[in-house]
């Protein structure tokens, strides 16, 4: 994803004006609706100082004001108490749209966009006319005041302005006047957004001035997290274009070499593989279109397609047959596609032997369906799990491996010794390539064959948890709450190879929980990377874990309850469903390890959650029950006394000692 | 006029002195430091043997121990409060339902019940913890008794004066057995009881005047008899020596429900069964021989029926003590029919009483025991 809109973004910028382009695009990066804008201006400054005071070594110091100047018009600056930005940089810093610092990284890191101050100052200039005015000292005694503009001809950012003081100050603040924005304190706003941003950044101090007054969101932990560690790519994770920013930024004089210096898990052993793969995938190439293609298919494929499209060709569409012979005429590029169509037709083949000739006629019109609607019916009607699994790991299986591929190439006399040395140079000289020469076809063509070779995850040592003892500091400072349990998992992968790590919170009573008309509700609050997710709850992944926990089981009533969810996903790579960046994708079909992953936290706080609930509901019950047996008592007393003629006082005395 | 025996004063003087004398050792175990405690005969068959000898059940001797702990206060605070209130109703002679006593503890505050099962159940404590009937502390049941003709005179003290029923001289109505016995006293010259399941034989005896052709004393039972009709029965039978005498539809619920609670009395008042059980009495009919020997009008047995005399021959101590019960119980099941005591109009309507009971009573051989 990142890297296609950073190449659109960069084709957009040579034929639109930049102004023009930001304009059209603006609802994908944030700057949708009055509200959402003013979060976004206030995301990108406050997310930049984090980062610059991280970076630095420095303990945040951040102040955040918001000034009304008229209807849906607005003053905000955010200042901070960073390492103070060069003279010379700031063009490049507030100008630039894709800068491109922590795009192409592989780092977790809080902005994934790259588009981050740049945008503030586009949609200041675009609303009002008006430049950014940054303030900023390295802390050399010069304190440096200029305005920024956007040459949008030069796609550069430009010093309108320029004065110097001195003073003893570092940092930096920038001031910028907005319109089509507005500010309340409510749920999807600025406010919220901060003091959810306090919550997993609880080593810094915010403090947020508003319309409506002074809020602090204080520190809570005095001492910096370590830096998240650049990871190596790992090849499952990997898209072309990222390749090839590798090979225009690396050292390595080979391709070859680039591969195994650069990416984690691929090694010398597994170029020799690859190699074999890569000219699989030459002679696939060179055939593509010739009237022997049906055989080299047929050498490629462990399975008979055509024959499967014969055998069934009454129950499926003309349209089904023509679809999947272009795939086949495609491949290898359409082999995911293919395996899809596979999957359904080796299912249909288990059918047909299960089941009579009189079933199958009045399944008829299932066979119709497209591979995943069918594959969804035959799931919940006949197969079981294990079957399911039988199959999945048949079609997994259905291409041969590159070294049979070859020999039954050479065997069926398709290829000649010395076309075959030709392929082999061809491919060692891709190999040995400088890597700045390397082209956008080789570069796809390695990203494929390594993808489809099998690699270990990759280390996951590079990620940076909050942690779950500052977690719990932060939530109890915010929330006051009467039960709360914070846990870090250990960082897994997904998709293979991407790592990621899950933090889940559990904090009820106090202020927990959202305030609602009939009491308090749970609360989600969504992170990402560290980063408050406010938007697209209801389509977000993390949301779907949350709610997909049955919480009477863990004794609250259900979601009426005085609870705050707490989910940060860390990852290099933050799966979003939508360049909006609201909403993670995941769930039990899609990066099921995340979803699995954050059920599985929350259950054990759930656990934690469930003891703490159980002995308060004990204590109570306990209570309960004294006051009621010293009530017996006395009535005890009363009974005997009156049948014996005795004084209640004195039997009373004695039975509340026994009871007692 | 005959001197009244002391009979109806004296079960209640001693249930007094009970009462008291299980709040003193309430009191002395509180006194040391000790936990009070009631303890009471297990009220279950776990805890009953038949016993042949007697011809009812007896407790085997469990019993469970209620003690003054936390768990246990509220139902502790509730048992003395009724044991304070039988108390009571023996000093101002007075008496309660079941269900005035469970209003009445809507006084006590906490230790209230909220409902008519948990008070009764205490109540059953206290006549098991006792071992006194709850009739002799004062609760007497909801239900009264059923109806008594026949040369027999109730003598009652009452407030106005003693007042005298003469059971000879009602006409063809009868006699209702108040809910409680205690306070009657009975009188009577009769040779036997005859004890009759349904209301409409009873009627038509009495309209016959049988009891006069016979000296004998007849009850009705409406089905299952009440605790009064029980009671009432067993007095006469203990007090004047009575045979008693039983008369029932012949099917399995009038033998293993009606008679056998008459006889050997109910699985769930299992401690009272020798104060309630009269283990004399005799079936006289309808035996399943008689729809043989008489030639009866039929209904083939329901699946219940079937099902409650298997059950009978399987697991009840009081048909197994008995080969005849379990002869009479195969032999019905091997016909597969039943008859109601009505059938015997098959052969006119004075059939009963001319010729059916004077033989049945006649031949003891054809009874079952």
């Amino acid at each position: 994803m990142v890297g296609f809109m950073g190449d659109e973004l960069f084709k957009e910028f040579k034929e639109h004006s930049v102004a023009e382009f930001f304009r059209k695009n603006k609802h994908m990066l944030g700057y949708s609706g009055k509200i959402r804008s003013l979060t976004t201006i206030i995301h990108e400054l406050v997310t930049n100082s984090l980062d610059a005071c991280e970076e630095a070594g420095i303990l945040p110091d951040i102040k955040v004001e918001i000034e009304k100047l008229g209807a849906d018009h607005y003053k905000v600056a955010v200042e901070d108490n960073g390492p103070g930005i060069p003279l010379e940089f700031i063009p490049k810093v507030f100008g630039k749209m894709l800068a491109g610092s922590k795009m192409h990284r592989f780092i977790q890191s809080r902005g994934q966009q790259g588009i981050g101050a740049a945008g503030v100052l586009l949609f200041s200039q675009i609303t009002t006319g008006k430049p950014l005015k940054i303030i900023t000292s390295t802390g050399d005694g010069n304190i440096y005041e200029v305005e920024v503009k956007m040459n949008v001809e030069k796609n550069e950012g430009e010093i309108v302005s320029k004065k110097v003081r001195k003073g003893k100050w570092r940092g930096t603040r920038v001031e910028g006047e907005f319109k089509e924005v507005s500010y309340n304190r409510g749920e999807f706003g600025p406010f919220e957004y901060l003091r959810r941003i306090s919550l997993a950044t609880p080593h810094a101090k915010i403090v947020l001035k508003d319309p409506y007054g002074e809020v602090v969101f204080d520190r809570v932990v005095n001492e910096l997290p370590k830096k998240p560690e650049e990871m190596k790519p790992h090849p499952y994770g990997l898209t072309t274009d990222e390749l090839l920013y590798i090979a225009r930024k690396t050292k390595s004089k080979k391709v070859s070499s680039m591969l195994v210096s650069e990416l984690s898990r691929v090694t010398t052993k597994r170029i020799k593989e690859l190699i074999n793969y890569m000219l699989r995938d030459l002679i696939l190439k060179k055939f593509k279109d010739s009237v022997f293609w049906n055989m080299v298919v047929s050498c490629y494929l462990n399975i008979d397609i055509e024959s499967y499209l014969n055998k069934f060709k009454d129950y499926i569409t003309d349209d089904e047959i023509e679809t999947v012979r272009m795939l086949i005429k495609n491949l290898p590029e359409s082999l995911d596609e293919l395996k899809r169509y596979a999957l359904k037709y080796i299912t249909m083949e288990y059918l047909f032997n299960k089941l009579s000739e009189e079933e199958i006629n009045k399944l008829k019109n299932h066979f119709k369906k497209i591979p995943e609607n069918f594959m969804e019916w035959a799931e919940k009607n006949y197969l079981s799990a294990t079957v399911v699994d039988e199959l999945n790991k048949k079609v997994k299986n259905i291409v041969k491996n590159p070294e049979e591929f070859i020999a039954e190439i050479k065997n069926k006399g398709l290829i000649s010794d010395e076309e075959l040395k030709k392929f082999e140079d061809e491919v060692k000289s891709i190999l040995n390539k400088n890597p700045k020469e390397l082209t956008w076809d080789e570069a796809e063509m390695i990203v494929n064959c390594l993808q489809s070779m099998e690699f270990m995850a990759p280390p996951t040592t590079g990620l940076r948890p909050i942690g779950a003892e500052n977690i719990e500091k932060s939530l109890k400072e915010l929330l006051q709450p009467d039960f709360v349990k914070a846990i870090t998992r250990n960082p897994k992968t997904y998709k293979g190879g991407i790592p990621f790590a899950v933090e889940v919170a559990i904090a009820y009573g106090g202020n927990a929980g959202r305030q609602g008309d009939e009491g308090r509700r749970m609360e989600i609050m969504r992170f990402a990377n560290h980063v408050p997710l406010l938007y697209d709850a209801s389509a977000c992944g993390l949301t779907k874990a949350v709610k997909s926990i049955n919480w009477k089981r863990y004794g609250l009533r259900g979601e009426d309850a005085p609870i705050t969810v707490f989910v940060n996903l860390i990852s290099t790579f933050i799966p979003y469903t939508s360049a909006g960046k609201q909403a993670v994708a995941c769930s039990e079909n899609e990066n099921e390890e995340i979803y699995n992953e954050i059920r599985h936290a929350l259950m054990i706080c759930g656990r934690e959650l469930e003891k703490y609930l159980s002995r308060i509901r004990r204590e109570a019950e306990e209570e309960k029950k004294r006051k009621y047996v010293m009530k017996y008592a006395r009535i005890f007393a009363e009974a005997l006394a009156n049948i014996l003629n005795k004084p209640v006082d004195e039997i009373e005395e004695k039975v509340v000692k026994l009871l007692e | 006029m005959v001197k009244l025996p002391a009979i109806s004063k004296k079960p209640r003087e001693i249930a007094k002195q009970k009462i008291i004398e299980l709040a003193k050792k309430m009191y002395e175990d509180l006194m040391k430091g000790k936990r009070p405690k009631i303890t009471m005969p297990i009220r279950s068959l776990s805890n009953a043997m038949f016993d042949k000898e007697k011809g009812s059940f007896t407790l085997v001797g469990k019993e469970k121990a209620r003690t003054l702990t936390v768990n246990q206060a509220k139902i502790f605070a509730q048992t003395t409060k009724m044991l304070e209130f039988a108390k009571q109703l023996l000093e101002t002679d007075d008496f309660s339902t079941l269900r005035e006593a469970y209003y009445v503890s809507k006084n006590w505050g906490e230790a209230r019940f909220d409902d008519q099962q948990a008070s009764n159940n205490v109540i059953e404590d206290l006549e098991a913890a006792l071992g006194v009937l709850r009739e002799h502390l004062g609760f007497i049941p909801e239900e009264d008794g059923s109806s008594v003709v026949g040369p027999l005179k109730i003598i009652e003290e009452t407030p106005e004066g003693e007042l005298v029923v003469d059971c000879t001289k009602l006409g063809t109505g009868a006699y209702n057995i108040p809910n409680d016995v205690t306070k009657l006293n009975l009188e009577t010259d009769a040779d036997f009881i005859l004890a009759i399941e349904t209301s409409g034989m009873f009627a038509r005896l009495n309209a016959e005047r049988f009891w006069d052709k016979h000296n004998c004393i007849l009850v009705s039972l409406k089905g299952v008899p009440a605790r009064a009709t029980r009671r009432f029965i067993k007095r006469l039978h203990e007090e004047h020596d009575l045979p008693v005498l039983v008369f029932t539809d012949g099917d399995p619920y009038g033998y293993l429900n009606i008679y056998r609670t008459l006889k050997v009395g109910s699985g769930k008042a299992i401690h009272l069964a020798d104060k309630l059980s009269i283990p004399a009495a005799r079936l006289i009919g309808v035996t399943p021989q008689d729809i043989i020997d008489y030639d009866l009008p039929t209904h083939p047995l329901k699946e219940q029926d079937i099902k409650r005399i298997k059950d009978g021959l399987k697991n009840d101590d009081f048909v197994r003590s008995f080969p005849e019960w379990q002869k009479a119980l195969k032999q019905m099941l091997d016909m597969g029919v039943r008859a109601e005591q009505q059938s015997l109009a098959k052969y006119g309507l004075k059939y009963v009483v001319n010729t059916y009971l004077p033989e049945k009573i006649k031949d003891e051989s054809t009874w079952l025991p």
